[in-house]
């Protein structure tokens, strides 16, 4: 759940979503939910020439379990907050 | 009795019929005279509707058939040819119709007067003239002819001529144009037609198009001047085109005969032919074949195309005509006008089909979707709404959207204060009502909190009923979930308690294995692990958070009993983290000792700094003063010989980074004391320490870290010298004795100081391994000017506060590396690193009143 309630923060933020088949997608953050499925607008591809059929997309969804990472928005981000979050979520398993 | 053996009776309606055919007379009669009402505007020119009743579509009766008894004595004749009964049918249609066209000409006629005379039965009534014509040989022209003038004669004559030609071909053998002629002209002109309406059809049909959607949607009015023009041009086009050419009134004749004559009773047929045919039979027998156009069986198609091609053809003689700039009467709406009116139609047809087309697409989206409605019951709707719940939301938001929650109340709080800066100017612009997206967010967090509020009593009333264990179950087990409904733990792990092993403060390195054996100075163990020590402050940060979480639920100040529990679970969070922190203890038992050991880390120094406002004074004062005792344990200063390279590495950058963070995080931060802790005795006591040991101390003071520590101190000691600003702006002198306890400290660092300057800057150490006024010195110099910098800013403050014999003790011991650093400087080009050099040398010298200029005018080249 920690990082859900980290993405639902980055809401209207721009993100950079690496997929497991090493298509690299940039746009805004919609919308994400508890499988962090990512719903991303007015996306950009890197290496657009090599994903041709990507030129055309404004908009998609991803689901989540396709995601290798997700570049965050340093500005966007409390490190001390998120350093505190994962302490207490580590706390909740011991 | 009849040739086929039909019923011949006279038909029953018969003077109905006559007496219709007698009052329609009366406007054909009144037509184009000098009086003339616009009747004839109101004719039905067009369609063929009204054939049945101009034409007479009704049986026909039988009262002239006088040829009916000789016929009766032919009927042993063997053959009837087939085309016989249609010749005798064409007949009075074609005499009517000419007749009627007779009629339209009578307005230019100077005899029209006369015609009306005429009697009624004997023109129009093709039925009873062609008996009339059979019963007085001649035919009914020859009537009229004798009262008319040469030029109607001629007119009349024409016509009737042709028309006889048709009928009674026998009656004008002086006639210039035979029946083949007239036959083959007529079809010419029908095929030259055709050939027209081809090549001209498909703009026509789009004109069609158009116009009739004119007439049929929003342009009423315009369908009725459209009708009312066609009409007066098609009438005045008949009367051109009769005047022009006589025969196109019997193209017209032979289109309507066509279209009509089907609509003729069967019956009638054979017993006309049978009646009429041994008359004309007789005198050409073979010459009325090709009057038929088409085959009998073709005719109902026939009829069709026939009224189309009279439109097409109406429109193509009224665009002619259109063009060859006639004048159309009776019609004073411009061409202009009119297309302007036909475009805007169009647009505003155009529009009205798109706003139909998306009325359309929508009703269509609804119909399917409205093919699902009502599958789910509101239980199930209830249903899904409790698993999407229970998956995001718990009664604690904190526990597991800790970030999120945290995050925005942190933003609303910055937001806030900055809204409380902007005050001033109260927003006016964003008052727009709740956004469609919120409001069911709002509306799902109500039910979210119906449902939490929902579970939590249950909950409650669930314990109360336990608390009752006598009652409880006397009326039966209520429960629902046994413990066999959770599945059995397969595998349980032990999991020490986070706080288990937070009140042994140091006895912890018992358990471990001194790893960090490089760290170990002395014959002194470490208290702990590395990776012990970051356990520990680990555990200190859960306590924080713990007291963060706490404070976000404090009670209200009301609420006394709960206020006070709250207190005291805070006070015993604190109290944990202080014991926690090891400060207190034996200051020689390890080594590092185990504070100095918890700050090392980059994470230990950011918790000081983050602890900051839950230290005491006191608490901050006995920490301090065990960083300054056991300051050659600190990390900082212990590494800080990495600072003497101009080499740049992971390593060096690291130490930077915990140097900063340590006068960063640990002094200015966590341990910045509060006013009314900050007095000049608690920095003189803290200096005086620092000295204490005076070979660590020169060890320290030449460490960058260790120097701006005492720079620290030192600069408050000497701002608290000088008093304070009281509350209300009066001055508050520093107490007598701690001024004078602060003069003594002073001159004593002093003589400490003194020799240790030029050591003290990184460039005389760096510098050192190169040959002296090289080049490369020089180029190296440039790199440690920026080292220099902070000594340089000490060593101004520092004499600041000195006597002038101090100021010139000073300048005697400095004077080579003043003298040096401007040297090198003269010795570099013009630039920032030039000008870095003079900058960091007045510094100090400005302190003591000089400048660098005095020195560079005075000696242009500073000697060696």
């Amino acid at each position: 759940m920690l990082i859900f309630s980290v993405f639902k923060t980055l809401t209207d933020h721009t993100v950079t979503v690496e997929l497991k088949n090493d298509l690299c997608i940039t746009g805004v953050l919609k919308s994400v939910d508890q499988y962090l499925n990512i719903r991303l607008d007015a996306i950009k591809v890197e290496n657009a020439e090599q994903h041709p059929h990507m030129m055309a997309v404004k908009n998609c969804f991803i689901r989540g379990s396709v995601i290798r990472y997700v570049q965050l928005p340093a500005s966007a981000m409390d490190i001390q907050l998120l350093e505190d979050a994962t302490r207490r979520e580590s706390g909740k398993k011991i | 009795m009849s040739f086929f053996g039909f019923e011949t009776s006279v038909p029953r309606d018969d003077k109905d019929s006559k007496q219709a055919y007698a009052e329609e007379d009366i406007a054909v009669y009144t037509w184009g005279d000098a009086s003339y009402d616009a009747l004839g505007s109101a004719l039905e020119e067009t369609g063929d509707d009204l054939n049945d009743e101009t034409f007479g579509g009704g049986p026909v009766g039988k009262d002239f058939d006088f040829s009916g008894a000789t016929n009766a004595a032919l009927t042993n004749q063997p053959n009837v040819q087939p085309s016989k009964p249609y010749q005798s049918d064409l007949a009075p249609k074609t005499q009517q119709n000419t007749s009627s066209t007779n009629d339209l000409w009578k307005n230019v006629d100077p005899s029209s007067a006369f015609s009306k005379q005429v009697p009624t039965e004997h023109i129009t009534n093709p039925v009873h003239q062609t008996s009339a014509a059979q019963r007085t040989a001649p035919s009914v022209f020859a009537q009229i002819n004798p009262s008319v003038n040469p030029q109607a004669d001629y007119n009349i004559t024409n016509l009737s001529s042709a028309t006889a030609a048709l009928s009674l071909d026998g009656h004008n053998e002086a006639r210039p144009r035979t029946m083949a002629e007239i036959e083959a002209e007529m079809h010419a002109a029908l095929r030259e037609q055709q050939q027209q309406q081809l090549i001209s059809q498909q703009r026509e049909r789009e004109r069609m198009q158009i116009e009739q959607q004119l007439l049929m949607q929003q342009q009423q009015r315009m369908m009725e001047e459209e009708q009312l023009r066609m009409e007066m041009e098609k009438r005045r086009l008949y009367e051109q085109q009769a005047l022009q050419d006589p025969l196109w009134a019997i193209r017209q004749a032979m289109m309507q005969e066509n279209g009509m004559s089907v609509q003729g009773p069967s019956d009638l047929r054979p017993s006309l032919s049978a009646n009429v045919s041994p008359m004309t039979q007789n005198r050409h027998p073979m010459s009325q074949i090709p009057h038929q156009p088409h085959p009998p069986h073709n005719h109902g198609a026939g009829n069709q195309q026939a009224l189309v091609n009279e439109l097409l053809l109406h429109h193509q003689r009224q665009q002619m005509l259109e063009q060859q700039g006639h004048p159309r009467p009776n019609y004073d709406i411009s061409i202009e006008s009119q297309d302007a009116m036909a475009a805007d139609a169009r647009r505003r047809m155009q529009e009205a089909e798109m706003m139909e087309a998306r009325h359309r697409r929508r009703m269509a989206k609804i119909q399917s979707m409205a093919r699902y409605n009502d599958i789910m019951t509101q239980s199930d709707k209830d249903f899904i709404t409790r698993v999407q719940v229970a998956q995001l939301v718990t009664s604690d938001p904190y526990a597991d959207d800790f970030y999120a929650q945290v995050y925005a109340s942190i933003r609303q709080q910055r937001i806030a204060s900055e809204n409380q800066v902007l005050k001033g100017a109260p927003r006016q612009g964003g008052q727009r009502g709740p956004h469609r997206r919120e409001n069911a967010i709002q509306r799902m967090q109500a039910h979210v909190e119906r449902i939490v509020s929902h579970m939590k009593s249950r909950e409650q009333s669930k314990e109360a009923s336990s608390h009752n264990p006598g009652l409880q179950n006397v009326l039966g087990k209520t429960s629902g979930r046994s413990y066999k409904a959770a599945p059995r733990q397969l595998l349980q792990v032990a999991t020490a308690s986070p706080d288990s092993r937070a009140h042994h403060p140091v006895k912890e390195h018992d358990s471990v294995k001194s790893l960090d054996s490089h760290v170990h100075h002395g014959d002194l163990p470490p208290p702990f692990s590395p990776t012990e020590g970051l356990m520990i402050i680990e555990r200190l940060f859960n306590n924080i958070l713990e007291i963060e979480q706490l404070r976000r639920n404090k009670p209200l100040a009301e609420d006394e009993a709960r206020m006070s529990t709250w207190k005291q679970s805070l006070d015993e969070l604190l109290d944990t983290i202080w014991q926690g922190l090891r400060v207190v203890g034996p200051l020689y038992e390890t080594n590092p000792h185990p504070f100095i050991a918890l700050i090392a880390p980059m994470k230990g120094k950011r918790f000081i700094g983050r602890l900051g406002r839950d230290l005491t004074d006191e608490q901050k004062l006995m920490t301090l003063g065990v960083i300054v005792n056991r300051i050659e344990q600190l990390d900082v200063i212990r590494g800080a010989a990495i600072l003497d390279s101009v080499e740049d590495s992971p390593a060096r950058r690291m130490f930077e980074r915990q140097a900063g963070a340590f006068q960063e995080n640990v002094i200015n931060q966590g341990l910045h004391l509060s006013p009314s802790a900050r007095t000049l005795k608690t920095y003189t006591a803290l200096i005086e320490l620092m000295i204490e040991n005076l070979s660590t101390f020169s060890r320290v003071v030449i460490t960058r870290p260790g120097l701006t520590l005492l720079e620290h101190f030192f600069a408050e000691a000497s701002l608290l010298k000088h008093g304070l600003q009281g509350p209300e702006g009066e001055h508050i002198a520093a107490p007598a004795e701690d001024v004078a306890k602060w003069s003594n400290l002073y001159d004593r660092v002093f003589e400490h100081l003194l020799p240790l300057w030029n050591i003290m800057f990184p460039s005389t150490r760096i510098l050192a391994a190169f040959p002296p006024n090289s080049l490369e010195a020089v180029q190296v110099s440039v790199v440690t000017d920026g080292f220099d910098l902070h000594v340089w800013r000490f060593l101004a403050g520092f004499a600041l506060e000195g006597t002038l014999e101090q100021h010139s003790r000073l300048v005697t011991q400095l004077r080579a590396k003043v003298m040096g650093t401007l040297r090198m400087a003269q010795a570099l080009e013009e630039g920032k690193a030039k000008a870095r050099k003079i900058r960091n040398v007045d510094l100090f010298l400005n302190a003591l009143g000089l400048s660098s200029t005095q020195i560079l005018e005075a000696t242009p080249q500073i000697p060696i």
